[in-house]
């Protein structure tokens, strides 16, 4: 339902714009002719314009209104994957990731990033209640305490 | 009629009381020169009793130091007096005190010369024994203390080697503690290195296929 705007909600952020926009272009239906148009054109990322667009086109938004309102509550039920990783995400990495996660985890999935350097690498995930650390750090440190004589032994 | 009556009437009044008039300030002059006369003769006599007061005064001074100078001649007089009976009494008791010490002294050296030729008579045989019994008790003591070092520094190398063994095992604790402590800093700082030169080496490919391989992971561990 309405997966060509998934990918303008892929992150927490993201999906915090997309609201705002939708918001934004629900509260212009019942002002003066134009003003719809013009919030299109000036007042929401051009990938929101471009998808509500081609909706109307298609005949997807009969309702204007029942449409802002059944999207509304379908972005309030989008589930958050919180990974933190070891680096700022480029866009390539928000991607990938996201993808991954559709296929994986399914639709209604936003991805949200935290950045934490000492990790050195990998990522701490946390989904609907469950925790898992699959840093670099981490499995140093196990590695280490596993081999602490052995490594001590080494060292001396 | 009756205006002539008033006005002679008035006319007679007026004369009258102008009659009570003088008189009252012929009066009032006289009191005024009675009172004047009282006050000049009191004054007069207030200054002969001034005068008698005074002199009274003088003459009170005069005797009364007449009186204090007999007072203090007769006073130095007794001083004087007494002073020599002190120093003829004093001279009598101390030639009677002086003969009474010496009484007393012969008396003393009588007694104390004949306790000596009494105790001279008594232990004339005695010293002798007494010195080797003496002997003998000094070489007790002298064992006995001589003992009594050598078990007291018996006892301190005792204690000394146990402090210096105790101290010996604590240096080792802290030690092996110290170095445990840094065994662990040394490791910390291993893994912190470690984690930060991974960071900086991998390019972004391989954190990206790092995440993706965790999050492989999670889905089969079934977190995801």
């Amino acid at each position: 339902m309405y997966s060509e705007l998934l990918p303008l909600a892929r992150t927490e952020e993201e999906l915090e714009i997309l609201k705002k926009e939708l918001d934004e272009l629900k509260a212009c239906l019942y002002k003066p002719e134009g003003v719809y148009e013009e919030a299109l054109s000036k007042k929401v990322r051009a990938g929101t314009a471009g998808v509500i667009r081609q909706f109307t086109a298609q005949g997807v938004i009969k309702d204007k209104a029942k449409f802002f309102e059944e999207i509304g509550k379908a972005l309030d039920s989008f589930k958050t994957l919180e990974l933190t990783i070891a680096f700022e995400p480029r866009e390539e990495t928000i991607e990938r990731i996201w993808e991954w996660v559709r296929k994986n985890v399914g639709e209604g999935v936003v991805v949200k990033f935290k950045v934490e350097h000492a990790i050195g690498a990998g990522c701490i995930l946390v989904y609907q209640g469950k925790y898992r650390n699959y840093s670099f750090s981490k499995r140093l440190k196990d590695d280490f305490a596993s081999q602490k004589q052995a490594l001590l032994k080494m060292l001396n | 009629m009756d205006t002539q009556i008033l006005f002679y009437g008035t006319i007679i009044l007026t004369a009258l009381m102008g009659v009570v008039l003088g008189y009252v300030a012929i009066s009032y002059r006289k009191l005024i020169e009675k009172y004047e006369r009282i006050r000049q003769s009191q004054e007069q006599e207030a200054r002969l009793i001034e005068a008698q007061k005074t002199k009274t005064l003088e003459e009170g001074r005069l005797q009364a130091q007449k009186i204090i100078s007999d007072a203090q001649a007769r006073a130095s007089q007794l001083v004087s007096e007494a002073a020599t009976f002190s120093s003829k009494a004093q001279e009598v008791l101390g030639v009677a005190i002086k003969k009474a010490e010496e009484a007393q002294l012969g008396f003393y050296q009588q007694a104390l010369s004949e306790t000596k030729r009494s105790a001279q008579a008594s232990l004339g045989g005695i010293p002798k024994d007494v010195k080797d019994e003496v002997v003998r008790q000094l070489d007790a003591v002298r064992a006995s203390l001589e003992e009594e070092i050598r078990s007291a520094q018996i006892e301190t190398k005792k204690m000394l080697a146990a402090s210096y063994s105790k101290m010996e095992e604590e240096i080792e604790a802290y030690k092996q503690q110290r170095l445990k402590a840094i065994d662990e800093k040394i490791i910390g700082i291993l893994e912190q290195v470690s984690t930060r030169v991974v960071g900086r080496v991998l390019s972004f490919e391989d954190h990206e296929e790092a995440i993706l391989k965790a999050l492989e992971d999670a889905k089969k561990e079934n977190v995801l």
